[in-house]
């Protein structure tokens, strides 16, 4: 799998390559748009993430560039501006997705996971861990062919787990991934433990492959029992 | 005081005061002339009947060839020295006579003098009608205070209508400016005057408006600016923070510790999203308007929030009575909803209730919950929530203000028997 990332602040660079390296992506990097539509024109991506503010232009010029070409590159939109109009110039330009900054790693990954997936199982749309099948159509979740119900936020939360299987989900990342852009956020973590608890439960009762481990004083990972 | 009747009082106190002062200088300088003449007439008339009595000194004797202003008395040698010593040229008298025509008493002035004829010794009263010159100071007398008072009532309305309409454009831009906000984008369009006054004062009104209108844009601009700013630095802080804690090396004490740092990274970079928000919204950056339907959204909103509500069993009740429609922008118009169900929903009790209302005019959210620690004209202040919640920004309810002014909504907050109830009309 290999990724682009056009972003010309260093501190969220090396921690994108770092983070995506780790899960095992090959990672090139731009640090301006003239490097940028260099890259694109040379070689073929899999994903690129990109920054819309760069020293020397827009990443949405680089973005046109990139659908002129015909890719098939699933493409995520960064930026430090939360303004509509650039969410709707970018999806419009034909981005796959949007994300604000600051943003967390866990959240950017689920994304790119997700436009990895839509872009590797072209109508398929499935995913499969250990002996979970997620219908991402339908919603509907089997466990070795049993289907098992979720509300709409467990839901969310399993998928949320398992694209970032294996990695250190924090509690604030969950919360965030869960309200959204909410200003306020819920009151408490109160609900979102529940949820946690219940999930898990429910994994437990249906013998799942994966289940949700707590790691002291950080958050939760999605590890094979 | 206005101004109009300050000046008014002053002018016409003046104007009285003079005038019954020129009047009474006019009496008495008018009144002067009058006895002057009348006594110069006396004195000669005293002179011409002497003559007469000179030539013919038995006319003193001949009653009948008297006038009736004359009058001769003889007198002892006594009193004619006494009268004599004491005025030469004989005494002035104001008197009065009875008129038989006029059936009236009427003024007269007299003159009594002594004369000595033959060792004869006489007194002579001479008499003259002080009515002709009276009647005269009298007249005008009268027509000073009716010119006076005419005067004095010219004065008056010439006042009115003059300074009425002097003041009129003046009275007209202060309407203006009591009504001008610093945050609404209208100007107040001064009246021009013909008074160079009052123009140069509107000229230095409008520079005032106009300045502190850019101090203000460039205070808006750079809090939006700032809030950029900080958007970057904060998303590497939280991404460091993701990758330190996938460091496998962390003691528990370390990981308490980035998880507390993460957690108020996150409260940072919430905040500041927030406050960008609310500075784009005063910035006008939301003008693209959709109709929305309100019914619809609010529903939407509860359904985000039902497990929620459900896990602190909330009971929901919408009463639609009316289908509204909202010129508003579709994200603001989601915040708005979102933040009051949410708020409702927060300041909850356990096993509580959330009522909301969709009327014609005004949508209303009621819901239960323990008494706010705050005054609630504080409660759509920013910061001012006193909330023991980390998670809060305090700033939810002042989103939902700054959206509800950006729309001219009224909002408004009442508490009453363990319920909260929030109003918008629109």
């Amino acid at each position: 799998m290999k990724i682009l990332i056009v972003e010309d602040e260093p501190g969220m660079l090396s921690s994108i390559t770092a983070y995506f390296a780790k899960s095992g992506f090959i990672c090139e990097i731009a640090t301006t748009q003239a490097e940028g539509e260099e890259k694109i024109h040379l070689y073929d991506y899999d994903c690129v993430i990109l920054d819309i503010t760069l020293p020397d232009g827009n990443g949405l010029t680089i973005l046109e560039q990139l659908k002129k070409k015909k890719t098939k590159a699933g493409i995520i939109i960064l930026s430090a501006k939360n303004s509509l109009d650039d969410k709707i110039m970018g999806l419009h330009l034909g981005a796959d997705d949007y994300l604000t900054k600051p943003f967390h790693m866990t959240e950017l990954n689920a994304r790119v996971t997700a436009i990895v997936r839509r872009l590797k199982f072209e109508g398929n749309n499935e995913v499969i861990l250990g002996n979970i099948h997620l219908d991402l159509d339908s919603k509907k979740i089997y466990i070795e062919n049993k289907e098992l119900l979720l509300k709409k936020k467990e839901y969310e939360l399993l998928l949320f787990f398992i694209s970032n299987k294996e990695r250190i989900v924090s509690k604030t990342s969950l919360a965030e991934h869960i309200w959204g852009d909410n200003i306020d956020r819920i009151d408490s973590y109160d609900f979102l433990y529940s949820q946690i608890k219940n999930l898990r439960k429910r994994l437990n009762e249906y013998k799942s492959d994966y289940n949700i481990q707590a790691i002291y004083g950080m958050g939760y990972k999605f590890v094979k029992e | 005081m206005k101004l109009l009747q300050y000046t008014s009082r002053y002018f016409l106190a003046m104007i009285l005061s003079l005038l019954v002062l020129l009047s009474a200088a006019l009496y008495v300088s008018i009144r002067f002339t009058v006895y002057k003449d009348i006594d110069e007439y006396l004195i000669n008339r005293r002179i011409e009947i002497l003559n007469v009595i000179d030539e013919h000194p038995d006319i003193i004797q001949e009653k009948s060839m008297y006038h009736d202003d004359i009058f001769i008395a003889s007198i002892s040698e006594d009193e004619y020295k006494k009268i004599l010593s004491k005025h030469e040229d004989g005494i002035f008298k104001d008197t009065r006579k009875y008129d038989t025509t006029e059936q009236e008493y009427e003024p007269f002035r007299k003159l009594e003098s002594v004369f000595q004829k033959n060792n004869s010794y006489y007194k002579l009263t001479i008499t003259s009608s002080l009515l002709n010159p009276q009647e005269l100071l009298y007249t005008i007398f009268f027509n000073i205070i009716l010119l006076s008072a005419l005067l004095i009532l010219l004065t008056i309305v010439l006042n009115r209508i003059l300074l009425g309409r002097i003041w009129k454009p003046f009275k007209k831009n202060i309407e203006q400016i009591v009504q001008y906000r610093l945050d609404k984008d209208i100007k107040p369009q001064f009246v021009k005057s013909n008074i160079t006054e009052f123009n140069e004062l509107n000229e230095s009104l409008e520079k005032l408006i106009s300045n502190n209108l850019k101090v203000y844009e460039n205070q808006k601009q750079f809090i939006e600016n700032a809030s950029h700013e900080m958007q970057t630095p904060l998303g590497v802080m939280q991404n460091k923070i993701d990758l330190l804690m996938e460091t496998h090396s962390l003691s528990d004490t370390q990981a308490g510790m980035v998880d507390a740092l993460a957690e108020q990274v996150n409260r940072l970079s919430r905040l500041n999203t927030t406050l960008l928000l609310l500075s784009k919204i005063e910035n006008n950056q939301y003008s693209k308007n959709k109709s929305i339907n309100a019914s619809k959204l609010i529903e939407k909103c509860c359904d985000d929030f039902a497990e929620l509500m459900e896990f602190k069993s909330i009971q929901l009740e919408i009463n639609k009575d009316a289908s509204v429609e909202l010129e508003m922008h579709p994200d603001l118009a989601r915040m708005l909803f979102s933040n009051l169900i949410k708020n409702a929903i927060n300041h909850n009790v356990v096993c509580g209730f959330i009522t909301i209302y969709i009327q014609h005019h005004m949508i209303s959210i009621k819901n239960s919950g323990k008494e706010l620690l705050i005054s609630p004209e504080l409660l759509f202040e920013r910061f001012s929530k006193k909330s023991d919640n980390p998670q809060s920004t305090g700033l939810g309810l002042a989103i939902v203000k700054s959206i509800c002014d950006f729309y001219n909504f009224r909002i408004s907050y009442v508490y009453k028997d363990n319920v909260h109830t929030l109003t918008i009309k629109y």
